[in-house]
């Protein structure tokens, strides 16, 4: 265990390591807080947007294509401009074709050509939703089919139809990235595996369903209630594409049900909306039903991933040579750019001296994928992890020691030059394992393949509990068509936000009211992660006061300092840090004013339970509220308590070749999963999972055992069951009926534990969390699978079906061999 | 118009009059997601949620009666320590279904309303020769075999002017309950199995989701139901009682005639291959385990 960090898990406090510092203060930071906004949403008060209307507001409806490539010939408007109740009805001819998206190949409406069924093609405002429903399925477009591309094999084949004519190859993004020597690598290598994974087409499905309103004041201001995650970019970019300047634009954004990345982008919906309210000069609301959710909006990049990684006999990684195809679908959005995070954890998850990866991003006629929890580093970790038990195997190493062994220390700086200032991951290892009873119960897979890959036509009878008057559907765990079996992912991934553009900052503004009430104006937006309540906490820390003095104000462009946005795991680390500084300033406002006024030293004194206390005794010598008021009130001068911050990370932007400490610090953690597998059905029960996580310290321990849980419970589904099927262009499954996710009563034993580094560029020492829970869950349970069986998984997700068909494909070739 | 009635002679009353006109509704959980999506085909809406006694769960007589507003949640809990074999089966078939909101919501009227063939519920039923009580206003009551309620794909007796009032559970059945979903607890069948064996030696196999209606598979239930009347003749030349455990011959028999028996189709969900082989494999377990 590295003697810096300590390893916290569970109710282990923290303020253990501070004793010595604040010994008679009861600190904030550590605590079970519950979500400031929890209850306003248990008890069904929260206004989302559905639920609000604005005087005289119309209804939008899209149309979308609903083929996946075509010409688009003629579209008939007539009949639905006819009925009484509709406003406006507009195609790409009524507006301005603007290009936008990451690959500038999208358009709000479009002209002459759809390539995949989501494409919005004309839309509606009207009176009521249901009749701007029925107008739409009045408007008669005529189309030219034109030959489907359904998979990146077919958009790469010789002589494929083009999907986007400036593009004839239909690879509109390459990313390349290397460092040290592959050819080198191969020759230091004793063992080298090569495989291929397949990475499925999971969706986001946030609960609440995507929604916007847009309403032009009388002076031509623009105001939008938007679920975006990134208010202040979208700001900029949408003023582009609706040709309205960006300082005359407002993001008000209502409570979000749910983010996790799809609202990075800019999506059609939005301009369409802001279109509708221009044609009608009336506000529109445009939400989606939970059909379109699933038709109509992007999922996690289905990825192939060409895996090749050698190591020597001791157990030291020497090269991973990766080749990676993104299904991109019709168009682009930024998620066409994960494979700049999925690089870094081929690059920098473990040591490794030679590292290439190649990437191809290619157009077909599928629905497009955008950013997902995670950013391409759940498909690069499931490969990864699942190739490093797989060397494991051949080393006849147990995976623990392979991963110890390669595990970096505090210190070092990855091949691909980030800076690991704080590194918990050997730490998470073993805490992981420790929690998991790893040695107790790993079975060497090699030692016991022969008895339990066996088909299990015999059963063994006598091992059945009888029960004869009693249902017999009762735990079948003893038969032996099930199979124990435990295994182990770790992760890498960013900590202190990722610097993609030139600011990576987050303004605070702050100010206390004559009382001791405190505004907090952050940048940063709440989307369910709990960002709130830890600025509200990091702030009361500072300022000695309780949380429920703090009001924290998230939602709108026109009152909130700059931020970049809710991505890359940053808002704690980022606005923490910014929302910490401004409430510094603050205090040693108030400190140096109650010093002036009490005739004592500004060090003698402290902010503790909304009074200014003696610091070594804790007596109480006044209130922080007639401190206030002295400042404002006085004789002689007249001062509010207002401060304000912007924190710019210490991180540097990515050279060209993509290299360089892109964030302040990073995080880790390993995942443990024990499963149960049916031989005979192919049904894996997940039993538990251990989860250690580097978060270098805990701020709210119930917020992050919740973020870590819910990332657990969208891993397990990626890795089982969701999947957004997509069969020659078109959505199969748009529903949450065939749709699986993992909901609260579906899920396994969790045991949730912190391993706390202190970084000290973190508030308090912490480190980002959003993402990392979810990225190792998929190999962990594939690894716990394989122990199980001894067969490799090597396509997500693992449906009952698959899973048989390998089982059933390995017996086979186990019969053919012998 | 929707309507709302107290007790169940007005509610049959309505439905009387207004027959195809009105859609019966009490959870809604089918109800409502269709009417999403493409709407039900009816003018009006019966809700039998408020119905007097309507979701009542009862011993009667030797078996149970169940409300058809009886929820999957009251169906579960009710039935789950009974020590009556054939209703724990049924309480295990309702403990599946969905999550707990589901559950909550979702009545068994529904289930056999809906008809789907991947109906739970119906599938349960079927393993213990349940009874079907449909309601007329003036016609009175009339209890269908549920063998004979499922007519084709949704297609039941049920006439449009009646109402399904409740259902009749037997006695001292003797069951099993087996379910494939792609996920932990709130599923919808990929393949679903019930087997129940009647004190009077009758065998039922019930499939869900492998036919355009919940199905028995006949000929598997015969071959149990003389191997049974085989050990049973023994049995009594040598005095004992009969047990009821299969040879493993028979058992691997039955799996495979009920693979034969099933006709399923390759969705979204699993493919045909997947849906057939489990399907013995679900019988197998469960006669295993008698």
């Amino acid at each position: 265990m590295n003697s810096q960090s300590s390893v916290v898990s569970h109710q282990l406090v923290p303020e253990k390591q501070r004793a010595g510092q604040i010994a008679t203060k009861d600190t904030l930071i550590g605590k079970r807080i519950p979500k400031l906004d929890a209850p306003e949403k248990a008890t069904g008060l929260a206004r989302y947007i559905e639920d609000m209307k604005l005087p005289r507001m119309l209804y939008g409806k899209i149309l979308f294509a609903d083929r996946p490539h075509a010409r688009i010939v003629n579209i008939d408007t007539a009949a639905a401009k006819a009925m009484r109740g509709v406003r406006a009805v507009i195609t790409a001819a009524d507006i301005e074709l603007v290009p936008f998206g990451f690959g500038q190949d999208n358009t709000a409406l479009k002209k002459d050509k759809v390539t995949c069924t989501r494409d919005e093609v004309a839309a509606v405002a009207a009176d009521t939703p249901q009749i701007a429903a029925e107008a739409v399925s009045r408007i008669r477009v005529t189309y030219e089919d034109l030959p489907v591309v359904a998979s990146t094999d077919e958009a790469l084949a010789e002589g494929a139809p083009v999907i986007h004519a400036k593009t004839p190859d239909n690879v509109p993004f390459q990313f390349d990235y290397s460092h040290g020597d592959i050819e080198q690598g191969i020759r230091e290598s004793d063992v080298i595996l090569e495989d291929t994974y397949t990475l499925g087409r999971q969706a986001h499905c946030c609960l609440g369903t995507s929604g916007i309103i847009a309403h032009f004041e009388a002076d031509g201001r623009l105001t939008l209630h938007s679920l975006t995650q990134v208010p202040f970019l979208y700001k900029n970019d949408l003023a582009r594409i609706i040709g309205v300047a960006p300082e005359k634009i407002r993001i008000i954004q209502p409570p979000i049900g749910g983010g996790f990345g799809s609202k990075l982008d800019i999506h059609p919906f939005e301009p369409i909306c802001v279109f509708l309210a221009r044609a009608t000069s009336r506000p529109v609301r445009l939400c989606f039903t939970r059909e379109e959710e699933f038709r109509a909006t992007p999922t996690r990049q289905p990825m192939v991933i060409h895996l090749k990684s050698g190591v020597r006999k001791d157990g030291t990684f020497t090269f991973r040579d990766v080749r990676m195809l993104l299904d991109n679908g019709g168009r682009t959005s930024w998620g066409a750019t994960t494979p700049w995070i999925s690089m870094r954890t081929f690059s920098s998850l473990y040591r490794v001296p030679h590292v290439r990866q190649h990437v191809d991003v290619v157009y077909t006629n599928n629905i497009y994928a955008c950013a997902f929890r995670g950013y391409g580093n759940p498909q690069a970790t499931f490969a990864l992890e699942s190739q490093v038990d797989s060397l494991a195997e051949v080393l006849d190493m147990d995976p623990l020691e392979l991963r110890l062994k390669n595990a970096q220390k505090p210190g070092e700086t990855t091949g691909q030059g980030m800076v690991l200032g704080t590194c918990g991951l050997a730490d998470c290892l073993e805490t992981a394992t420790q929690h998991a009873g790893w040695g107790k119960k790993r079975r060497n897979v090699k030692t016991s393949k022969r008895q339990n890959v066996a088909a299990p036509n015999q059963p063994d009878r006598t091992s059945f509990s009888r029960d004869p008057m009693g249902s017999a559907s009762t735990d079948l765990s003893s038969h032996r068509h099930i199979a124990h079996g435990i295994g182990m992912a770790s992760l890498f991934h960013v900590g202190g936000g990722a610097k993609i553009y030139r600011s990576d900052g987050c303004g605070t503004i702050l100010k206390l009211d004559d009382f001791g009430g405190v505004t907090v104006m952050t940048g940063s937006s709440e989307i369910g992660q709990g960002s709130e309540t830890v600025i509200a906490q990091i702030v009361a820390e500072e300022l000695g006061l309780s949380i429920s003095n703090i009001r924290v104000i998230n939602n709108d462009t026109e009152l909130t300092p700059w931020d970049v946005g809710v991505h890359a795991s940053r808002t704690t680390f980022i606005a923490g840090n910014s929302a910490l500084r401004a409430a510094r300033d603050a205090r040693r406002k108030l400190i140096n004013a109650a010093a002036a006024r009490l005739k004592r030293k500004p060090d003698d004194l402290d902010l503790r339970g909304g009074k200014v206390v003696e610091r070594s005794s804790g007596e109480p010598l006044e209130s922080i509220g007639k401190i206030i008021r002295g400042l404002h009130f006085g004789r002689t001068k007249n001062e509010l308590v207002m401060t304000t911050d912007f924190y710019e990370p210490p991180s540097t932007a990515p050279d060209k070749e993509q290299k360089g400490d892109i964030s302040a610090c990073y995080a880790f953690g390993t995942h443990v999963a024990e499963v149960e597998v049916d031989l005979e059905t192919g049904v894996v029960k997940v039993l538990r999972i251990c989860a250690t996580h580097d978060v270098g310290r805990v701020i709210n321990r119930l917020g992050i055992e919740g973020q870590v849980e819910g990332g657990i419970a969208q891993g397990i589904g990626y890795c089982l069951a969701e999947e957004l099927k997509v069969e020659g262009g078109r959505v199969c499954n748009p529903s949450f009926t065939d749709y699986k996710l993992f909901s609260t009563t579906d899920l396994p034993e969790l045991d949730v534990s912190f391993v706390e580094t202190n970084d000290p560029a973190g508030p308090h020492g912490a480190k980002g969390i959003g993402e990392s829970p979810l990225i190792p869950v998929a190999p962990a349970i594939a690894n716990a699978i394989y122990n199980a069986t001894g067969v490799r998984m090597t396509e997500l997700p693992l449906t009952p079906e698959r899973v048989l068909a390998k089982l059933k494909e390995a017996r086979e070739k186990e019969t053919i061999s012998d | 118009m929707f309507y709302q009635p107290q007790d169940i002679e007005e509610a049959l009353a309505i439905r009387a009059e207004l027959a195809a006109a009105v859609m019966p509704v009490c959870g809604g959980t089918d109800i409502v997601v269709a009417l999403n999506r493409t709407g039900v085909g009816a003018e009006h809406f019966l809700d039998l949620s408020h119905v007097a006694g309507y979701s009542d769960v009862r011993a009667e007589g030797n078996g149970w009666w169940l409300g058809g507003g009886a929820t999957f949640d009251r169906i579960a809990t009710a039935l789950s320590d009974d020590e009556n074999g054939g209703v724990r089966m049924l309480s295990d078939a309702a403990m599946s279904i969905g999550g707990p909101a589901i559950r909550n919501r979702g009545t068994i009227a529904g289930n056999l309303g809906t008809a789907s063939p991947a109906g739970d519920a119906c599938v349960a039923l079927l393993a213990v020769d349940a009874g079907v009580e449909l309601g007329h206003a003036t016609r009175g009551r009339r209890v269908v075999p549920i063998v004979e309620y499922f007519t084709g794909f949704r297609e039941t007796a049920l006439s449009a002017d009646e109402l399904i009032t409740g259902v009749r559970i037997p006695s001292g059945w003797r069951t099993g309950w087996q379910k494939i979903g792609k996920r932990g607890a709130t599923n919808i069948s990929v393949v679903c199995c019930g087997v129940g064996l009647s004190p009077g030696g009758h065998v039922r196999i019930a499939f869900g989701s492998v036919a355009p209606t919940v199905m028995r598979a006949r000929e598997a239930e015969g071959m149990i139901e003389d191997c049974l009347a085989g050990v049973a003749r023994d049995a009594a030349k040598q005095g004992g009682g009969g047990s009821t455990a299969l040879p493993e011959d028979v058992i691997e028999a039955v799996g495979a005639s009920a693979m034969k028996a099933v006709s399923p189709i390759d969705d979204h969900r699993a493919s045909a291959t997947y849906r057939r082989a489990m399907c013995g494999v679900l019988v197998r377990r469960l006669l295993r385990e008698w």
